[in-house]
């Protein structure tokens, strides 16, 4: 920063409060803004030791759920003794102090899975609520909470049959929290009153289907077209790519193209959409791109194209400036032009990934299951610009926010940025 | 090492020790089991096979014999003897009924299919998971085809018509509980049908529920009567046990050697089932504080025996991926060797996870690891001559054949490199659909490659 000329630097500064007038509210939900992954904050550093951590605390238990925050106050998930108890935490983001936790037993007799442990999601936070969900096999419990964690509100969605468990979060859209309930048994999406957890809507989902391929993990994300209207945009093997209308839960239009578990969360990207299916192994997995603005089942008049090299199954994409940017689970960043699908790059970083990349100043931020921060350059050419410890390996999604990043490793909570 | 083989494979075959570091013979040959032979090692002495071929639709098809229909998701590698060809898979999609576990057996000519074979699943998929079939490679002996069902069931059939001759149900004869998959690939030798058991671990509860079911086993091939079993992994099993037995004979010595899912590898006399060595593939893991070991990798491919060594590599895809190690062991030792017996190791930054067979030809050594890297080794040393990322996960075995490496990757490329100690990559193949984990192998001229839905006959018709 010190380098930049002053012209420019003052320039930034005077810009950058107009630009983003709510970025102490800028990750509110998984992935932040719309789940977009992409941060608005400055100056966070490319590289770091663990003695620049600002702070670093244990948290108790286990858990993958990004941290998203209010405020002074993250919140975040955790279970532990094998699942039996899971906490809504909220920890002061000055200095990781814990403020409240709220715990919930809850049996759960889903076979162990060192990937997906029993806390994967993130909690979305609003001005006046925390929304969280706590799942396993015999219950579906959507939990509301105000900031001093005082229960508002609660509503079981009933039973949830899955090979792997629970991994989509809830997200927020005008006084509604939407659920997605993609699972081996009866699935649904859900929007539940803010205020007092009613239903506002069901949309019913993959009935009829292979059990064995219903449960998705994506969390919703709108899109507003040119005429200013909103759809929602999900992903699950049973719809492919689908498009709700957020006020009923209408399916709008479905592109169910993907024959494989659907993990990652849909991109927008120009015009299109993007979607990513897989398995663990990596073998065949491959990435759509759907064209938006269609009605009913597009699958034969929408797609794009197909990726098949190096897709992500978990991590989802980031879009920037009419590139993707593909972290695959097993450690290969690739960009392409998102119009046509065309590589740019493909790099192998040498580490492994379950966490989302994010997006902060044109950057790209990559949380490495060995507990590495990877960070990459956006644009025409590959370059690893930063490679830094994060104390802990992690799967889950960095939390940015007012040029720090808090990032949930296995055990731990840890603050990096600006002092 | 054709010494203790049955006469039908050792037919026609060249000693082991020219075909490594001789000029490759005229001879064509069947490809029976894993790996081709009781060593396991992919060598082939084929020739005239071709670099690239290419599926046709859009540019026209080139070196395309045929193409045989499999079914939704297949992990084996074919095998060829006697003009049939023998694969494991599931049902195909058009079959609407429950998903089940298939063997089929093509002719070697045109790819037509003589017969075919199917197992129902298992109710709990934690024993056999939902979305596989058959994923035990096959072994011909004589008129009979041995291989492991989706049941965990060591099944004989006749090859002509794939009427059963005897089945063991290793679940509800020995106690064994298998843990989502039994993917072992027999071996034959001398009448003695060799394999692992697939004792495990719950899925669920990560719990041995049986310590005393067997992990290894000799039947006899005619009778299917049991000849000797070995339970030494135990308690000690980590997760599963989906390995495969490979042969050798060793300074005069016949000796069959079985990956434990302890990490250890086994070896015994195969007509006793007495241990000659054993060797521990954990020994260069630090454990964690809490007892635990540092992974849960362990020998999952069958080891390769050449000479009087052994060569094999520790991994696990479910796991997850990190430092591995390539090991090549003094087979002539006797009794816990682990100290002793390592001539040379691969491993840290140099060598991932793996669960591929090496293959080793005129001195030098082809290994992929999980991660996507082939990398040729001196077999003396081990030193890495070379090395080459195909960014993608590879499962499958090298091949070599006339002069070339292949290897697919789970993207559904078929790299082919010049063997030799310098790096040069002939062609990359990716033009055949649905292809993910797989190993090409090659028989009487062919080399065949194998997707999840077709089985691809390739060929230069020369």
């Amino acid at each position: 920063m010190n380098t930049l000329p002053r012209l420019a630097l003052f320039a930034l500064l005077a810009t950058a409060p107009l630009s983003h007038p709510s970025s102490a509210q800028e990750w509110t939900r998984f992935r932040g803004p719309n789940g977009t992954g992409i941060s608005t904050a400055q100056g966070v550093a490319v590289a770091w030791t663990e003695n620049d951590f600002l702070w670093r605390v244990p948290i108790a238990g286990e858990s993958h759920s990004q941290p998203v925050i209010w405020g002074d106050r993250l919140f975040l998930l955790t279970a532990m003794d094998g699942g039996k108890d899971r906490s809504l935490v909220c920890v002061r983001k000055t200095d990781g102090q814990e403020l409240w936790k709220k715990t919930y037993t809850q049996p759960t007799h889903r076979p162990g899975n060192k990937n997906s442990g029993f806390a994967n999601t993130s909690p979305v936070v609003d001005a006046e609520r925390v929304i969280a969900c706590f799942v396993s096999q015999e219950h579906f419990w959507v939990r509301a909470f105000d900031h001093a964690g005082k229960e508002l509100w609660s509503r079981d969605l009933g039973t949830f049959a899955s090979q792997h468990g629970h991994g989509a979060s809830p997200m927020i859209y005008e006084g509604k929290a939407i659920v997605t309930n993609d699972q081996d048994g009866a699935s649904s999406v859900v929007a539940l009153d803010l205020k007092t957890g009613t239903e506002v809507w069901t949309s019913p989902r993959g009935a009829g289907l292979n059990a064995n391929i219903a449960t998705a993990y994506c969390t919703p994300i709108t899109h507003t077209r040119a005429d200013g209207s909103v759809e929602l945009l999900l992903t699950s093997q049973s719809h492919g790519v689908s498009s709700l209308d957020p006020q009923t839960g209408a399916l709008n239009w479905e592109a169910p193209v993907f024959t494989k578990r659907m993990v990652a969360s849909a991109v927008v990207a120009g015009d299109l959409v993007i979607g990513s299916c897989g398995q663990g192994g990596g073998a065949g997995n491959f990435l759509s791109a759907i064209k938006l603005g269609g009605r009913g089942n597009v699958s034969k008049t929408h797609v794009a194209y197909k990726l098949t090299k190096a897709t992500p199954y978990v991590p989802t994409p980031l879009y920037l400036d009419g590139r993707l940017y593909l972290i695959s689970d097993a450690g290969i960043a690739t960009a392409v032009e998102a119009a046509t699908g065309k590589e740019i790059w493909s790099e192998r970083l040498r580490s492994e990934f379950f966490s989302s990349p994010v997006l902060i100043d044109g950057k790209i931020y990559c949380a490495g299951v060995k507990g590495e921060m990877i960070v990459l350059a956006t644009g025409d050419t590959f370059q690893e610009l930063g490679r830094s410890p994060l104390g802990e390996g992690t799967h889950s999604t960095p939390c940015v926010e007012g040029g720090r990043l808090y990032v949930k490793t296995f055990t731990h909570l840890v603050c990096i940025g600006k002092k | 090492m054709t010494k203790g083989a049955p006469s039908r494979l050792s037919r026609g075959r060249l000693p082991v020790v020219l075909a490594l570091f001789a000029a490759p013979s005229l001879r064509a040959d069947d490809w029976p089991m894993l790996g081709g032979r009781p060593d396991r090692n992919m060598v082939s002495l084929e020739v005239g096979l071709p670099t690239e071929w290419a599926a046709g639709g859009k540019t026209p098809a080139k070196n395309i014999k045929w193409i045989a229909p499999l079914g939704k998701v297949t992990f084996c590698a074919p095998v060829i003897s006697g003009g049939r060809i023998f694969i494991g898979t599931d049902n195909d999609s058009k079959d609407h009924t429950e998903q089940r576990g298939v063997v089929k057996c093509f002719s070697e000519r045109d790819g037509k299919l003589l017969w075919s074979v199917t197992h129902e699943k298992l109710q709990n998929p934690a024993e056999d998971d939902g979305t596989i079939g058959v994923t035990s490679t096959p072994c011909v002996a004589g008129e009979s085809v041995f291989y492991v069902s989706n049941r965990a069931e060591l099944v004989a059939r006749s090859v002509q018509d794939g009427q059963q001759i005897w089945s063991i149900d290793l679940r509800a004869t020995l106690g064994v509980m298998p843990n989502q998959a039994s993917s072992s690939s027999p071996l034959v030798v001398d009448g003695r049908v060799f394999v692992v058991t697939g004792n495990a671990a719950d899925y669920k509860t990560g719990k041995i529920k049986n310590p005393s079911a067997p992990s290894f086993l000799a039947v006899d091939a005619k009778t299917g009567k049991i000849l000797w079993q070995d339970n030494s992994p135990g308690s000690r099993i980590m997760t599963g046990q989906w390995g495969s037995p490979g042969y050798g004979v060793v300074a005069g010595v016949a000796q069959v050697a079985f990956p434990g899912g302890d990490g250890w590898l086994y070896s015994f006399e195969p007509a006793t089932g007495k241990l000659l060595w054993k060797f521990n593939g954990k020994a260069h893991e630090k454990p964690l504080a809490s007892g635990e070991p540092e992974t849960m990798f362990q020998f999952l491919a069958a080891p390769v025996f050449v000479g009087d060594r052994v060569y094999a590599a520790i991994g696990e895809p479910e796991a997850g991926t990190g430092a591995g190690a390539l090991r090549c062991i003094d087979a002539k030792q006797r009794g816990d060797v682990t100290k002793t017996a390592e001539l040379w190791r691969l491993d840290g930054a140099d060598f991932n996870d793996s669960i591929s067979m090496p293959t080793v030809h005129a001195g030098l050594v082809y290994a992929a690891d999980t991660p996507g890297y082939l990398c040729c080794l001196d077999a003396v040393t081990g030193k890495k001559l070379w090395s080459h990322d195909v960014k993608s996960n590879i499962w499958g075995s090298p091949l070599v054949a006339d002069g070339k490496v292949y290897v697919q990757s789970s993207e559904g490329a078929v790299f082919v490199f010049a063997a030799g100690r310098e790096k040069k990559l002939l062609a990359t193949n990716s033009s055949l659909p649905d292809l993910q984990h797989g190993t090409p192998v090659a028989a009487n001229g062919v080399l065949y490659i194998t997707g999840q839905k077709q089985l691809f006959a390739v060929s230069t018709g020369k």
